[in-house]
């Protein structure tokens, strides 16, 4: 859905004053480009719906509370969702690591569990999709960014912290990937 | 086979969405945690907030692109032209009536030359005037309110005719070192003209005034008499002029007949009425065709005709 900058910044001044009729709106405007960017980060349904949610949640305290004047609500989602799917990665780690001895011979890290329940669904999914998830996290989120969610080169950059001129060698970098698993697939 | 590959990322787009009930149902809890956090004061974003979001909107490269700009211009121009024009109708006690009067000053501003001034506040003396007749035509207004608007109307009528005068003055002062003919025609036919015309507006505001009821008149009707008399007095001086310029001209020509009447050299007393006046108008016809050279002898016709309407 497209979004007015206009729009955008006045509903982040509303929310700026506490009011969740603007977080509502900014929940249904984002919500599914939000949930579609953390789909393909994770490995189940229910880690997306889970954190997409924290992402607003942690949205609303971030904007209420904080002086810094924020410039585009869209990237300031985007980056929420990316750290919190790495902080996600992080503490998974650590919970394997602490789980008793058993039940790590049979799950090494989350990342493999998920790994396995992938291979479960992965009758389901598109070509393209197992293509993606096959691809290095640096290179899926560039692509999902630039075709799915369809951020210019500049958002991307916003999100990423990375230069505009870095972006487009990333994303160049990236379909490149993408062709070659693709081809690989289909041998 | 980009293209392809990049059509097909972009068709995921459908196939991933996220369950309707998760959606529903998530929205509800963060709703309610938040206003569990919160005691949330409704509050609107107010002038200052959509302010600060136009300016943020406006500094970012927006302001380069032509079409905005366009836009930008074609909206000042239209809204200042809109603005103009509802001014150029507005009424003494409107919003947009101080404009009417910093705009008719600024013309004024512009214009150069006695005369041109003169024949200006003429003219803005007539609208006032007209602006009067609107205003007591007025129905269902507070009449603190009309008595108010009425003083105010006046009083900038009474200006301009008090300006008008002191032009005349300066141009009374001015004439005297002039010494061609045709400049002393031109003054003579501004003066003919504000002469006539001051005497019409004084009657017509005596006249419009004498359509209020009474309770109303008690309040205005010093300042009116007031504004009348003074208009009288710049219809007199006007006379003046075009008596001093008679003279001057019998001087230059002493061959023709001397028709002009004492009474129009005399100067006229401010306090004069309306009586005097119209001697004043006998002497103008007088003199008209006084300073008339050969060739407009035709126009001789014409002349005292326009003069009759002094009277």
């Amino acid at each position: 859905m497209p979004t007015s900058k206009l729009q955008e910044k006045l509903l982040l001044l509303r929310l700026k004053k506490k009011d969740p009729e603007a977080f509502a709106q900014i929940y249904d405007l984002y919500v599914t480009p939000i949930y579609r960017f953390i789909y393909f980060k994770v490995a189940t349904r229910q880690d997306a719906e889970d954190l997409t949610s924290e992402v607003f949640l942690k949205i609303w305290q971030y904007v209420t509370e904080t002086d810094e004047k924020i410039e585009n609500l869209k990237a300031l989602l985007y980056k929420a969702a990316r750290n919190l799917v790495i902080d996600f990665y992080r503490q998974s780690a650590r919970k394997d690591f602490t789980q008793d001895q058993e039940s790590l011979l049979n799950v090494e890290d989350y990342r493999q569990q998920s790994l396995l329940f992938q291979i479960d669904t992965e009758f389901e999914m598109k070509n393209i999709e197992k293509v993606l998830r096959q691809m290095k996290d640096e290179y899926r989120e560039i692509v999902i960014l630039r075709f799915i969610e369809e951020l210019s080169i500049s958002e991307i950059a916003n999100v990423l912290d990375k230069s505009k001129g870095s972006v487009r060698v990333l994303l160049h970098r990236a379909i490149k990937v993408c062709r070659e698993l693709l081809n690989k697939n289909e041998r | 086979m980009k293209d392809s590959i990049i059509q097909e990322i972009k068709g995921l787009k459908k196939e991933i969405q996220p369950r309707s009930e998760w959606l529903t149902l998530s929205r509800d809890i963060l709703l309610q945690q938040i206003n569990s956090k919160n005691q949330y004061q409704s509050v609107g974003v107010g002038l200052k907030g959509y302010f600060t979001v136009l300016a943020q909107t406006l500094s970012q490269r927006l302001v380069f692109e032509p079409a905005f700009i366009m836009l930008l211009v074609l909206g000042v121009f239209l809204g200042s032209s809109l603005t103009i024009n509802a001014a150029f109708y507005s009424l003494p006690g409107e919003t947009l009536y101080p404009l009417k009067l910093t705009l008719e000053k600024t013309h004024m501003a512009l214009v150069t030359g006695d005369e041109n001034k003169v024949e200006l506040k003429i003219e803005f003396a007539q609208k006032r005037v007209a602006e009067l007749d609107k205003i007591i035509a007025q129905v269902n207004v507070d009449p603190q309110q009309k008595k108010k608007n009425i003083e105010a109307v006046v009083k900038e009528f009474k200006n301009n005719v008090v300006a008008v005068n002191d032009h005349l003055n300066k141009i009374k002062e001015a004439d005297q070192n002039i010494a061609t003919t045709e400049d002393k025609e031109t003054t003579l036919r501004m003066a003919l003209t504000v002469s006539s015309k001051t005497e019409e507006m004084a009657k017509s505001v005596d006249k419009t005034v004498e359509g209020l009821s009474d309770a109303e008149k008690l309040g205005v009707e010093q300042m009116v008499a007031e504004a009348v008399q003074s208009a009288q007095e710049t219809s007199l001086s006007a006379q003046q002029l075009v008596a001093e310029a008679n003279q001057a001209t019998e001087e230059q020509e002493p061959n023709q007949d001397n028709g002009v009447i004492d009474g129009a050299e005399t100067p006229v007393e401010p306090d004069q009425t309306k009586t005097d006046s119209t001697e004043e108008g006998d002497a103008l016809e007088a003199s008209i065709i006084q300073i008339l050279t050969p060739e407009e002898q035709d126009a001789a016709e014409i002349e005292p005709s326009t003069n009759s309407s002094v009277k």
